[in-house]
Protein backbone atom coordinates (compact mmCIF):
# COMPACT_ATOMS: atom_id res chain seq x y z
CA UNK A 1 0.00 0.00 0.00
CA UNK A 2 2.75 2.43 1.38
CA UNK A 3 4.76 1.26 -1.95
CA UNK A 4 1.90 2.36 -4.19
CA UNK A 5 0.86 6.11 -2.43
CA UNK A 6 4.77 6.48 -3.20
CA UNK A 7 4.36 5.59 -6.66
CA UNK A 8 1.02 7.81 -6.70
CA UNK A 9 3.11 10.21 -4.94
CA UNK A 10 6.35 10.69 -7.29
CA UNK A 11 3.82 10.26 -10.51
CA UNK A 12 1.22 13.22 -9.02
CA UNK A 13 4.92 15.34 -8.37
CA UNK A 14 6.58 14.61 -11.96
CA UNK A 15 2.89 15.82 -12.95
CA UNK A 16 3.22 18.73 -12.09
CA UNK A 17 6.85 19.42 -12.41
CA UNK A 18 5.83 18.25 -16.25
CA UNK A 19 2.90 21.27 -16.16
CA UNK A 20 5.54 23.99 -15.12
CA UNK A 21 8.48 23.31 -16.86
CA UNK A 22 9.88 25.01 -20.31
CA UNK A 23 12.32 22.56 -21.08
CA UNK A 24 11.34 21.32 -24.47
CA UNK A 25 10.62 17.64 -23.38
CA UNK A 26 8.90 17.01 -26.00
CA UNK A 27 11.61 16.22 -28.58
CA UNK A 28 11.98 13.18 -25.94
CA UNK A 29 9.69 11.62 -28.10
CA UNK A 30 10.96 12.19 -31.04
CA UNK A 31 14.10 11.55 -30.91
CA UNK A 32 12.48 8.09 -29.56
CA UNK A 33 10.90 7.77 -32.87
CA UNK A 34 14.61 7.60 -34.32
CA UNK A 35 16.32 5.74 -31.63
CA UNK A 36 13.00 2.90 -32.72
CA UNK A 37 13.87 3.37 -36.10
CA UNK A 38 17.64 2.59 -35.34
CA UNK A 39 16.80 -0.39 -33.47
CA UNK A 40 14.13 -1.85 -35.22
CA UNK A 41 16.31 -1.30 -38.03
CA UNK A 42 19.74 -3.19 -36.38
CA UNK A 43 16.98 -6.29 -35.09
CA UNK A 44 15.44 -7.47 -38.46
CA UNK A 45 17.08 -8.06 -40.70
CA UNK A 46 16.04 -10.03 -43.95
CA UNK A 47 17.49 -13.19 -44.57
CA UNK A 48 17.66 -12.51 -48.29
CA UNK A 49 17.66 -9.17 -50.20
CA UNK A 50 17.72 -5.92 -49.11
CA UNK A 51 17.38 -5.02 -45.69
CA UNK A 52 13.70 -4.10 -44.54
CA UNK A 53 14.57 -1.29 -42.39
CA UNK A 54 17.67 0.88 -43.79
CA UNK A 55 19.35 2.22 -41.18
CA UNK A 56 19.36 5.93 -40.02
CA UNK A 57 22.55 6.61 -41.26
CA UNK A 58 22.13 4.64 -44.82
CA UNK A 59 18.75 6.74 -45.69
CA UNK A 60 20.72 9.81 -44.60
CA UNK A 61 23.68 9.20 -47.15
CA UNK A 62 21.00 8.46 -49.67
CA UNK A 63 18.77 11.82 -49.59
CA UNK A 64 22.63 13.38 -49.25
CA UNK A 65 23.77 11.76 -52.54
CA UNK A 66 19.73 13.35 -53.67
CA UNK A 67 20.18 16.69 -52.79
CA UNK A 68 23.65 17.73 -52.87
CA UNK A 69 26.21 15.22 -53.94
CA UNK A 70 23.77 14.45 -57.06
CA UNK A 71 21.23 16.78 -57.02
CA UNK A 72 19.02 13.85 -58.78
CA UNK A 73 15.70 15.25 -56.79
CA UNK A 74 15.40 18.75 -57.55
CA UNK A 75 13.39 18.12 -60.77
CA UNK A 76 11.59 15.41 -59.24
CA UNK A 77 10.99 18.25 -56.11
CA UNK A 78 9.76 20.74 -58.74
CA UNK A 79 7.36 18.52 -60.19
CA UNK A 80 6.07 17.80 -56.98
CA UNK A 81 5.75 21.46 -55.76
CA UNK A 82 4.06 22.49 -58.80
CA UNK A 83 1.37 20.63 -59.20
CA UNK A 84 0.96 21.60 -55.16
CA UNK A 85 1.07 25.33 -56.43
CA UNK A 86 -0.74 24.82 -59.45
CA UNK A 87 -3.78 22.89 -57.68
CA UNK A 88 -3.72 24.31 -54.58
CA UNK A 89 -3.92 27.87 -55.74
CA UNK A 90 -6.84 27.30 -57.98
CA UNK A 91 -8.96 26.10 -55.61
CA UNK A 92 -7.89 29.69 -53.31
CA UNK A 93 -9.01 31.70 -56.44
CA UNK A 94 -12.07 29.68 -56.88
CA UNK A 95 -12.94 28.64 -53.58
CA UNK A 96 -12.51 31.81 -51.07
CA UNK A 97 -14.89 33.61 -53.43
CA UNK A 98 -17.49 31.32 -54.65
CA UNK A 99 -17.44 30.56 -50.65
CA UNK A 100 -18.11 34.71 -49.57
CA UNK A 101 -20.83 35.04 -52.00
CA UNK A 102 -22.31 31.53 -50.90
CA UNK A 103 -22.29 33.50 -47.56
CA UNK A 104 -23.69 36.71 -48.52
CA UNK A 105 -26.46 35.65 -51.01
CA UNK A 106 -29.32 33.65 -50.18
CA UNK A 107 -29.86 32.69 -54.13
CA UNK A 108 -26.40 31.23 -54.38
CA UNK A 109 -26.34 29.80 -51.29
CA UNK A 110 -29.74 28.18 -52.13
CA UNK A 111 -28.92 26.75 -55.48
CA UNK A 112 -24.58 25.33 -54.15
CA UNK A 113 -25.72 24.23 -50.81
CA UNK A 114 -27.01 21.69 -51.82
CA UNK A 115 -24.48 20.11 -54.36
CA UNK A 116 -21.18 20.86 -52.05
CA UNK A 117 -22.92 18.93 -48.75
CA UNK A 118 -23.34 16.21 -51.47
CA UNK A 119 -20.01 16.00 -53.06
CA UNK A 120 -18.71 16.99 -49.40
CA UNK A 121 -18.77 12.93 -48.03
CA UNK A 122 -17.85 11.81 -50.86
CA UNK A 123 -14.34 10.85 -51.67
CA UNK A 124 -13.26 13.03 -54.85
CA UNK A 125 -10.25 10.93 -55.23
CA UNK A 126 -13.03 7.92 -56.82
CA UNK A 127 -12.76 10.04 -59.77
CA UNK A 128 -9.39 9.55 -60.69
CA UNK A 129 -9.67 6.88 -62.96
CA UNK A 130 -12.22 8.91 -64.77
CA UNK A 131 -10.16 11.93 -64.52
CA UNK A 132 -7.15 9.90 -66.32
CA UNK A 133 -9.51 8.77 -69.05
CA UNK A 134 -10.42 11.75 -70.35
CA UNK A 135 -7.95 14.13 -69.74
CA UNK A 136 -4.25 11.20 -70.42
CA UNK A 137 -1.74 10.75 -68.43
CA UNK A 138 -0.11 14.47 -68.26
CA UNK A 139 -0.80 17.14 -65.38
CA UNK A 140 -4.33 17.73 -66.14
CA UNK A 141 -5.60 15.16 -64.49
CA UNK A 142 -3.56 15.38 -61.29
CA UNK A 143 -4.27 19.22 -61.42
CA UNK A 144 -8.08 18.57 -61.19
CA UNK A 145 -8.07 16.24 -58.85
CA UNK A 146 -5.96 18.00 -56.32
CA UNK A 147 -8.28 21.13 -57.15
CA UNK A 148 -11.60 19.44 -56.47
CA UNK A 149 -9.84 17.72 -53.22
CA UNK A 150 -8.79 21.05 -51.87
CA UNK A 151 -11.66 23.07 -53.04
CA UNK A 152 -14.23 21.69 -50.60
CA UNK A 153 -12.77 22.81 -47.14
CA UNK A 154 -11.38 26.31 -48.64
CA UNK A 155 -15.09 26.91 -49.79
CA UNK A 156 -16.86 25.57 -46.72
CA UNK A 157 -14.36 27.52 -44.74
CA UNK A 158 -14.86 30.84 -46.17
CA UNK A 159 -19.27 29.88 -46.40
CA UNK A 160 -18.80 29.30 -42.49
CA UNK A 161 -16.77 32.60 -41.84
CA UNK A 162 -19.24 34.96 -43.32
CA UNK A 163 -22.15 33.10 -41.42
CA UNK A 164 -20.38 33.66 -38.38
CA UNK A 165 -19.82 37.71 -38.47
CA UNK A 166 -21.48 38.81 -36.17
CA UNK A 167 -25.15 40.84 -36.89
CA UNK A 168 -24.10 43.69 -34.64
CA UNK A 169 -20.88 44.41 -36.42
CA UNK A 170 -22.55 44.52 -39.41
CA UNK A 171 -25.65 46.97 -38.07
CA UNK A 172 -22.98 49.38 -36.58
CA UNK A 173 -21.29 49.71 -40.32
CA UNK A 174 -25.02 50.12 -41.52
CA UNK A 175 -25.23 53.13 -39.19
CA UNK A 176 -22.06 54.79 -39.67
CA UNK A 177 -23.31 54.62 -43.61
CA UNK A 178 -21.49 52.67 -44.88
CA UNK A 179 -22.35 51.25 -48.52
CA UNK A 180 -22.37 47.78 -49.04
CA UNK A 181 -19.11 47.52 -50.29
CA UNK A 182 -17.85 48.96 -47.63
CA UNK A 183 -19.52 46.79 -45.12
CA UNK A 184 -17.98 43.91 -46.69
CA UNK A 185 -14.44 45.05 -47.56
CA UNK A 186 -14.35 46.33 -43.60
CA UNK A 187 -16.11 44.38 -41.92
CA UNK A 188 -17.75 40.72 -43.19
CA UNK A 189 -13.96 39.61 -44.87
CA UNK A 190 -11.91 40.59 -42.00
CA UNK A 191 -13.89 38.83 -39.53
CA UNK A 192 -14.31 35.71 -41.56
CA UNK A 193 -10.36 35.68 -42.23
CA UNK A 194 -9.65 33.18 -39.31
CA UNK A 195 -12.12 30.72 -40.45
CA UNK A 196 -11.07 31.32 -44.35
CA UNK A 197 -7.41 30.40 -43.35
CA UNK A 198 -8.51 27.44 -40.77
CA UNK A 199 -9.99 25.95 -44.26
CA UNK A 200 -6.75 26.53 -45.59
CA UNK A 201 -4.95 24.89 -43.35
CA UNK A 202 -7.26 21.59 -43.70
CA UNK A 203 -6.97 21.60 -47.25
CA UNK A 204 -3.06 22.23 -47.60
CA UNK A 205 -2.00 18.22 -46.11
CA UNK A 206 -5.24 17.14 -47.87
CA UNK A 207 -3.67 18.90 -51.22
CA UNK A 208 -0.20 16.95 -50.29
CA UNK A 209 -1.79 14.08 -50.18
CA UNK A 210 -3.51 13.76 -53.40
CA UNK A 211 -0.28 14.79 -55.30
CA UNK A 212 1.28 12.26 -54.07
CA UNK A 213 -1.58 9.87 -54.73
CA UNK A 214 -1.59 10.74 -58.19
CA UNK A 215 2.34 10.34 -58.77
CA UNK A 216 2.18 6.99 -57.26
CA UNK A 217 -0.48 5.91 -59.28
CA UNK A 218 0.64 7.05 -62.91
CA UNK A 219 3.73 8.97 -63.10
CA UNK A 220 7.24 10.12 -64.83
CA UNK A 221 8.11 12.65 -62.54
CA UNK A 222 7.77 13.76 -58.58
CA UNK A 223 8.57 12.44 -55.34
CA UNK A 224 5.90 9.79 -55.57
CA UNK A 225 7.27 8.32 -58.64
CA UNK A 226 10.88 8.11 -57.00
CA UNK A 227 8.84 6.44 -54.02
CA UNK A 228 7.45 3.65 -56.07
CA UNK A 229 10.16 3.26 -58.64
CA UNK A 230 12.75 2.65 -56.49
CA UNK A 231 10.14 -0.21 -54.55
CA UNK A 232 9.60 -1.52 -57.98
CA UNK A 233 13.65 -1.98 -58.08
CA UNK A 234 13.87 -3.24 -54.32
CA UNK A 235 15.83 -0.19 -53.88
CA UNK A 236 14.26 0.12 -49.94
CA UNK A 237 16.93 3.19 -48.73
CA UNK A 238 15.74 5.78 -51.91
CA UNK A 239 11.91 4.36 -50.73
CA UNK A 240 12.35 5.43 -47.62
CA UNK A 241 14.29 8.97 -48.61
CA UNK A 242 11.85 9.97 -50.45
CA UNK A 243 9.46 9.38 -47.78
CA UNK A 244 11.38 11.58 -45.33
CA UNK A 245 11.41 14.02 -48.07
CA UNK A 246 7.69 14.17 -48.70
CA UNK A 247 7.73 14.28 -44.98
CA UNK A 248 9.97 17.34 -44.56
CA UNK A 249 7.86 19.07 -47.16
CA UNK A 250 4.50 18.47 -45.53
CA UNK A 251 6.31 19.61 -42.24
CA UNK A 252 7.69 22.68 -43.64
CA UNK A 253 3.88 24.01 -45.45
CA UNK A 254 2.00 23.15 -42.36
CA UNK A 255 4.53 25.15 -40.43
CA UNK A 256 4.89 27.73 -43.24
CA UNK A 257 1.16 28.15 -43.00
CA UNK A 258 1.03 28.28 -38.82
CA UNK A 259 3.53 31.45 -39.10
CA UNK A 260 1.83 33.36 -41.97
CA UNK A 261 -1.52 32.63 -39.53
CA UNK A 262 0.66 34.24 -35.90
CA UNK A 263 1.89 36.91 -38.73
CA UNK A 264 -1.43 38.18 -40.26
CA UNK A 265 -4.47 37.36 -37.55
CA UNK A 266 -2.33 37.84 -33.91
CA UNK A 267 -5.87 39.06 -33.12
CA UNK A 268 -8.03 36.52 -33.34
CA UNK A 269 -8.55 33.07 -31.69
CA UNK A 270 -8.12 29.50 -32.45
CA UNK A 271 -11.32 28.52 -34.76
CA UNK A 272 -11.87 25.22 -35.63
CA UNK A 273 -14.64 24.70 -38.68
CA UNK A 274 -17.05 21.76 -37.62
CA UNK A 275 -17.53 20.04 -40.68
CA UNK B 1 -13.61 -9.06 -65.53
CA UNK B 2 -17.54 -9.71 -66.31
CA UNK B 3 -17.67 -12.80 -63.66
CA UNK B 4 -20.89 -12.83 -61.34
CA UNK B 5 -20.60 -10.64 -58.36
CA UNK B 6 -17.04 -9.19 -58.95
CA UNK B 7 -18.62 -5.95 -57.50
CA UNK B 8 -19.89 -7.46 -54.20
CA UNK B 9 -16.58 -9.29 -53.58
CA UNK B 10 -14.20 -6.19 -54.23
CA UNK B 11 -16.90 -3.85 -52.12
CA UNK B 12 -16.64 -5.89 -49.31
CA UNK B 13 -12.98 -6.12 -49.70
CA UNK B 14 -13.01 -2.18 -49.60
CA UNK B 15 -15.61 -1.76 -46.56
CA UNK B 16 -13.54 -4.50 -44.12
CA UNK B 17 -10.64 -2.46 -44.92
CA UNK B 18 -12.41 0.89 -43.96
CA UNK B 19 -14.41 -0.71 -41.03
CA UNK B 20 -11.34 -2.34 -40.14
CA UNK B 21 -8.61 0.85 -40.05
CA UNK B 22 -10.83 3.42 -39.07
CA UNK B 23 -12.62 1.95 -35.69
CA UNK B 24 -8.96 0.75 -34.69
CA UNK B 25 -7.26 4.05 -35.03
CA UNK B 26 -10.27 6.07 -33.55
CA UNK B 27 -10.40 3.59 -30.94
CA UNK B 28 -7.04 4.45 -30.09
CA UNK B 29 -7.16 8.14 -31.20
CA UNK B 30 -9.97 8.69 -28.24
CA UNK B 31 -7.71 6.50 -25.74
CA UNK B 32 -4.60 8.21 -26.13
CA UNK B 33 -6.52 11.43 -26.82
CA UNK B 34 -7.96 11.59 -23.39
CA UNK B 35 -4.87 9.95 -21.73
CA UNK B 36 -2.57 13.02 -23.14
CA UNK B 37 -5.61 15.46 -22.84
CA UNK B 38 -5.62 14.59 -18.89
CA UNK B 39 -2.13 13.92 -17.68
CA UNK B 40 0.27 16.68 -18.15
CA UNK B 41 3.55 14.72 -18.39
CA UNK B 42 2.06 12.69 -21.46
CA UNK B 43 0.42 15.57 -23.23
CA UNK B 44 4.07 17.42 -22.89
CA UNK B 45 5.55 14.23 -24.26
CA UNK B 46 3.57 13.23 -26.71
CA UNK B 47 1.84 16.07 -28.56
CA UNK B 48 5.06 17.49 -30.16
CA UNK B 49 5.21 14.02 -31.73
CA UNK B 50 1.99 14.18 -32.99
CA UNK B 51 2.17 17.75 -34.14
CA UNK B 52 5.45 16.74 -36.18
CA UNK B 53 3.86 13.31 -37.88
CA UNK B 54 0.55 15.07 -38.58
CA UNK B 55 1.86 17.27 -42.03
CA UNK B 56 3.29 14.10 -43.05
CA UNK B 57 0.78 12.54 -46.03
CA UNK B 58 0.46 9.04 -44.35
CA UNK B 59 -0.30 7.56 -47.89
CA UNK B 60 3.53 8.13 -48.75
CA UNK B 61 4.57 5.39 -46.59
CA UNK B 62 2.16 3.08 -48.26
CA UNK B 63 5.01 1.79 -50.48
CA UNK B 64 6.97 0.98 -47.06
CA UNK B 65 4.02 -1.24 -45.70
CA UNK B 66 3.97 -3.03 -48.88
CA UNK B 67 7.61 -3.93 -48.38
CA UNK B 68 6.67 -5.17 -45.27
CA UNK B 69 3.53 -6.75 -45.14
CA UNK B 70 3.29 -7.52 -49.07
CA UNK B 71 0.10 -5.77 -51.39
CA UNK B 72 -2.87 -8.09 -49.08
CA UNK B 73 -4.81 -6.83 -46.46
CA UNK B 74 -2.08 -6.16 -43.89
CA UNK B 75 -0.52 -2.73 -45.60
CA UNK B 76 -3.43 -1.08 -46.51
CA UNK B 77 -5.04 -1.73 -43.22
CA UNK B 78 -2.09 0.23 -41.40
CA UNK B 79 -2.49 2.58 -43.68
CA UNK B 80 -6.35 3.40 -43.07
CA UNK B 81 -5.41 3.27 -39.22
CA UNK B 82 -2.57 5.75 -39.39
CA UNK B 83 -5.29 8.20 -41.16
CA UNK B 84 -7.99 7.11 -39.08
CA UNK B 85 -6.05 8.04 -36.24
CA UNK B 86 -4.33 11.41 -36.58
CA UNK B 87 -7.87 14.14 -36.90
CA UNK B 88 -9.76 11.86 -33.91
CA UNK B 89 -6.84 11.90 -31.52
CA UNK B 90 -6.12 15.71 -32.57
CA UNK B 91 -10.04 16.24 -31.86
CA UNK B 92 -10.22 14.23 -28.53
CA UNK B 93 -7.24 16.28 -27.10
CA UNK B 94 -8.09 19.91 -27.98
CA UNK B 95 -11.64 18.47 -26.76
CA UNK B 96 -10.32 16.87 -23.47
CA UNK B 97 -8.05 20.14 -23.19
CA UNK B 98 -11.17 22.40 -23.63
CA UNK B 99 -13.01 20.83 -20.73
CA UNK B 100 -14.01 23.51 -18.19
CA UNK B 101 -12.19 22.80 -14.72
CA UNK B 102 -14.95 23.86 -12.97
CA UNK B 103 -16.86 21.01 -13.97
CA UNK B 104 -14.01 18.81 -13.11
CA UNK B 105 -14.25 20.65 -9.76
CA UNK B 106 -17.81 20.18 -8.42
CA UNK B 107 -17.44 16.42 -9.66
CA UNK B 108 -14.59 16.34 -7.27
CA UNK B 109 -16.34 18.55 -4.61
CA UNK B 110 -19.22 15.80 -5.04
CA UNK B 111 -16.82 12.83 -4.18
CA UNK B 112 -16.61 11.40 -7.88
CA UNK B 113 -13.70 9.04 -8.39
CA UNK B 114 -11.13 9.36 -11.41
CA UNK B 115 -12.89 7.23 -13.22
CA UNK B 116 -16.23 8.56 -12.28
CA UNK B 117 -15.35 12.16 -13.49
CA UNK B 118 -13.95 10.34 -16.56
CA UNK B 119 -16.53 8.97 -17.81
CA UNK B 120 -19.50 11.16 -16.41
CA UNK B 121 -17.85 14.78 -16.95
CA UNK B 122 -14.74 14.78 -19.53
CA UNK B 123 -15.94 12.50 -21.88
CA UNK B 124 -19.91 13.77 -22.34
CA UNK B 125 -17.69 17.44 -22.13
CA UNK B 126 -15.55 16.42 -25.47
CA UNK B 127 -18.00 14.52 -26.89
CA UNK B 128 -18.57 16.90 -29.73
CA UNK B 129 -15.04 17.31 -30.61
CA UNK B 130 -14.32 13.59 -30.79
CA UNK B 131 -17.88 13.33 -32.88
CA UNK B 132 -16.05 15.79 -35.09
CA UNK B 133 -12.88 14.68 -35.13
CA UNK B 134 -14.45 10.69 -36.23
CA UNK B 135 -16.10 12.74 -39.27
CA UNK B 136 -13.12 13.75 -40.22
CA UNK B 137 -11.25 10.64 -40.05
CA UNK B 138 -14.13 8.54 -42.02
CA UNK B 139 -14.11 10.76 -44.55
CA UNK B 140 -9.97 10.33 -45.21
CA UNK B 141 -9.96 6.64 -44.11
CA UNK B 142 -12.79 6.10 -47.68
CA UNK B 143 -10.23 8.59 -49.45
CA UNK B 144 -6.99 6.41 -48.54
CA UNK B 145 -8.59 3.19 -49.19
CA UNK B 146 -9.07 4.31 -52.62
CA UNK B 147 -6.06 5.75 -53.21
CA UNK B 148 -3.76 2.58 -51.73
CA UNK B 149 -6.16 0.40 -54.00
CA UNK B 150 -5.33 2.62 -57.02
CA UNK B 151 -1.21 2.35 -55.88
CA UNK B 152 -0.91 -1.43 -55.34
CA UNK B 153 -3.38 -3.99 -54.40
CA UNK B 154 -4.90 -7.26 -54.95
CA UNK B 155 -8.50 -6.51 -54.36
CA UNK B 156 -10.89 -3.79 -53.76
CA UNK B 157 -12.89 -1.06 -55.69
CA UNK B 158 -9.59 1.47 -56.93
CA UNK B 159 -8.20 -1.95 -58.16
CA UNK B 160 -11.44 -2.89 -59.99
CA UNK B 161 -12.02 0.79 -61.77
CA UNK B 162 -8.40 1.01 -62.47
CA UNK B 163 -8.23 -2.79 -63.78
CA UNK B 164 -11.38 -1.69 -65.52
CA UNK B 165 -10.45 1.47 -67.11
CA UNK B 166 -7.22 -0.58 -68.60
CA UNK B 167 -9.73 -2.48 -70.50
CA UNK B 168 -11.99 0.07 -71.50
CA UNK B 169 -14.63 -1.76 -69.44
CA UNK B 170 -16.16 1.75 -68.84
CA UNK B 171 -19.30 0.31 -67.35
CA UNK B 172 -17.38 -1.57 -64.77
CA UNK B 173 -15.35 1.43 -64.01
CA UNK B 174 -18.15 3.72 -63.25
CA UNK B 175 -19.88 0.80 -61.20
CA UNK B 176 -16.75 0.91 -58.67
CA UNK B 177 -16.76 4.87 -58.58
CA UNK B 178 -20.46 5.23 -58.05
CA UNK B 179 -20.41 1.68 -55.53
CA UNK B 180 -17.17 4.12 -53.47
CA UNK B 181 -19.13 7.40 -53.85
CA UNK B 182 -22.14 5.79 -52.37
CA UNK B 183 -20.45 4.63 -49.26
CA UNK B 184 -18.76 7.65 -48.35
CA UNK B 185 -22.33 9.07 -48.61
CA UNK B 186 -24.08 6.27 -46.64
CA UNK B 187 -21.70 6.31 -44.33
CA UNK B 188 -20.98 10.34 -43.66
CA UNK B 189 -25.01 10.20 -43.27
CA UNK B 190 -24.74 7.19 -40.46
CA UNK B 191 -22.03 9.06 -38.44
CA UNK B 192 -24.16 12.37 -38.39
CA UNK B 193 -27.11 10.63 -37.71
CA UNK B 194 -25.39 8.72 -34.81
CA UNK B 195 -24.09 12.40 -33.85
CA UNK B 196 -28.11 13.63 -33.52
CA UNK B 197 -28.65 10.91 -31.51
CA UNK B 198 -25.93 11.10 -29.30
CA UNK B 199 -25.83 15.08 -29.05
CA UNK B 200 -29.61 15.30 -28.28
CA UNK B 201 -28.98 17.34 -25.05
CA UNK B 202 -26.54 19.82 -27.21
CA UNK B 203 -29.96 21.51 -28.64
CA UNK B 204 -30.11 22.34 -33.14
CA UNK B 205 -27.57 25.28 -33.43
CA UNK B 206 -27.86 24.05 -37.24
Amino acid sequence: MSEVARINDWFSRLNDWAEQTSYPIGYVSIIGLLVVWQIGALLVSSSYGPPLIPRLEVVAMELYTMLIAEGTAYSHIAATLFRVFVGFTAALVVGIPVGLLMGSSKRVEFVLDPIISTFYPIPRIAFYPLLLTILGLGHAPKLVIIFLESLIPILLGSYYGVQGVSELHIWSGENFGASKLEIFRDIVFPASLPYIFSGVRMAMPIALIVTVVTELVSSSQGIGYIIIQAQGSFDYETVFAGVVLISLIGIFFDQALARLREHLLFWAGDVSIDM
Amino acid sequence: MRTEGILIENSWATLQLVYFGFTGGSALGIIVGVITGRIAIFGKLFDPLVSVTYPIPKIALFPIFVIWFGIGFLSKAVVVFLAAFYPVYIHTFDGVRGVPELHIWSAQNFDASRLQILTEVVIPDSLPQILSGLRVGLALSFIVVFSAELIQSDLGLGQLALQARQFNNYELMFSAISMIALFGVIHDRLLLLTRRRLLYWQGDEH
